[in-house]
């Protein structure tokens, strides 16, 4: 694996592609998505450039999350209004993110990149806090009209809505690390809405899936134009996750996967470790 | 937020006039519906223990404490089936109801992912048969060629058949998905004269016009 780079093109993107399946099993696997692992596979196993392996992976957080995004709309689920608004957030955010990372060192986005895995390593043992239940109305919140119900075998459950601005704050964080990085942050964007606002955690876990995808087409643009978007090596990773993800929703489900779960965090947690000393040392 | 000034008018209240569904009218102004069994329609600890026992209630819907990952991602994590009885006898049906929308935007979503996966592979065939021998190296970044890094560029470079281009065409379709989209909401936003969601709306689609369409980085 280590002559990555000079393989023929055919063989890596075969290569690629079986990678990144086993990338979006994991990602469906942990809830946390595939790109997370895309940009360590590509940099550190495929030697390729973090700035290709980052459009790459932001293509195939698109895919993940417009084909996901399809089947929960129908349900239900997904506030839309909230959505939309916070998608302010992340779109300004994300050409924001996509922007800096034409301008700091392949070094930087590794370190932070590392970073961000081990917090979302972290992330993904720690089930969230119960959120409170909002209890009154907030004002905010009501006249943007974001308050909402969500189907329950008993029927409608309304939910009220609260501290927006901080929801936009993070939101925007989200963003930006989404463009910066290639990645969902799709830890981020639930912590917002879920932790932050009150949403249900179905809620906040669906309409997060919906705006990853436009949040990951704002920063696609600003890949295009930089010359990120390398096709050859999208491809494969698009078709890959998506077919992982798919796989993954299917065939992982139940306690079983548990234990896989574990040595997941372990292996995210290796690999962070790895981005991190390969940026610090200037390997990226 | 830009549309202040438009809709302070109506700031007082969440009701809306008529052409709004009830339903999104209903839950701005008037708080927990009482036959919704909501969380917030008692006094929140009490509500929320007689919640959890729920007997075929919890055991859909993921806990939180539970070790199930957040289904972020994956098309079959638990979902109600989709025949929800309450859903079906809301009266706040209509045209351009959220929900009729949000079934629409299910299907965009998934045709514009199977399209764009469809012409990708149609441009890898060609790509792989033509280059496929050549030794790969993208350790070293050099941006991909003129041509491959635009809207333009790529429409050209696929209607002239080149395979690159091709793929790039079907990678463009995908990031177009979640944008049209953001397209389609605003239509549905603008038929249900919401005019705040029109403005927010307008705002997300023009800055992901900007970043795709415009001058680059």
């Amino acid at each position: 694996m280590t002559t990555g780079g000079q393989m023929p093109i055919a063989l890596m993107m075969v290569l690629e592609a079986v990678g990144a399946v086993a990338a979006g099993l994991l990602g469906a696997l942990t809830g946390l998505g595939g790109g997370i692992i895309i940009v360590p596979m590509l940099t550190l196993l495929f030697h390729v450039d973090i700035r290709y392996a980052i459009g790459a992976s932001l293509v195939s957080v698109i895919a993940t999350s417009s084909g996901a995004a399809a089947a929960y709309v129908r349900e239900g689920y997904t506030n839309v209004r909230v959505g939309m608004l916070l998608e302010v957030a992340t779109t300004l955010g994300a050409i924001t993110g996509a922007f800096i990372a034409g301008y700091v060192s392949t070094s930087v986005i590794a370190v932070i990149f590392g970073l961000v895995l081990l917090f979302s390593a972290y992330r993904a043992t720690r089930p969230l806090p119960e959120a409170p239940v909002v209890a009154a109305p907030d004002r905010l919140a009501s006249w943007l009209r974001l308050h909402g119900d969500y189907p329950t075998p008993e029927g409608k459950r309304s939910y009220l809505v609260r501290r927006v601005p901080a929801g936009f704050g993070l939101m925007a964080v989200a963003g930006a690390i989404s463009g910066l990085l290639g990645i969902g942050s799709g830890v981020v964007k639930v912590l917002a809405m879920d932790q932050a606002m009150g949403l249900p955690f179905k809620v906040s876990t669906t309409t997060s899936n919906f705006m990853i995808g436009v949040t990951a087409a704002a920063s696609a643009g600003v890949y295009l134009h930089r010359g990120y978007l390398e096709p050859a090596l999208a491809l494969p990773v698009m078709l890959g996750v998506r077919a992982g993800a798919l796989l993954g929703a299917r065939v992982l489900t139940g306690a079983r996967t548990a234990t896989l779960r574990r040595i997941f965090n372990v292996v995210m947690v290796v690999i962070a470790l790895e981005m991190l000393y390969k940026g610090l040392s200037g390997g990226i | 937020m830009s549309d202040d000034s438009a809709e302070r008018p109506r700031m007082p209240s969440g009701d809306e006039p008529p052409p709004v569904p009830a339903d999104d009218a209903g839950a701005a102004s008037m708080p927990p519906r009482a036959g919704a069994g909501g969380r917030e329609g008692s006094p929140a600890p009490s509500a929320r223990a007689d919640q959890k026992p729920a007997p075929h209630g919890g055991a859909r819907l993921p806990h939180r404490a539970s070790p199930e990952p957040p289904p972020v991602v994956g098309d079959a994590a638990p979902i109600i089936p989709s025949a929800h009885p309450a859903r079906s006898i809301t009266p706040a049906g209509g045209r351009w109801s959220d929900e009729r929308v949000e079934a629409w935007i299910g299907m965009l979503l998934r045709s514009g992912v199977i399209l764009a996966a469809i012409v990708a592979s149609i441009g890898a065939v060609f790509f792989i048969a033509h280059y496929g021998a050549r030794r790969a190296d993208y350790h070293t970044f050099r941006a991909v060629p003129a041509g491959l890094d635009s809207v333009a560029g790529v429409v050209a470079g696929a209607l002239a058949l080149r395979s690159r281009w091709i793929i790039q065409l079907g990678l463009l379709l995908l990031i177009a998905t979640p944008i049209a989209r953001v397209a389609f909401s605003l239509v549905a936003f603008v038929l249900q004269r919401d005019r705040m969601y029109v403005l927010v709306t307008a705002l997300v689609l023009g800055l992901l016009l900007f970043s795709l369409m415009g001058p680059g980085f």
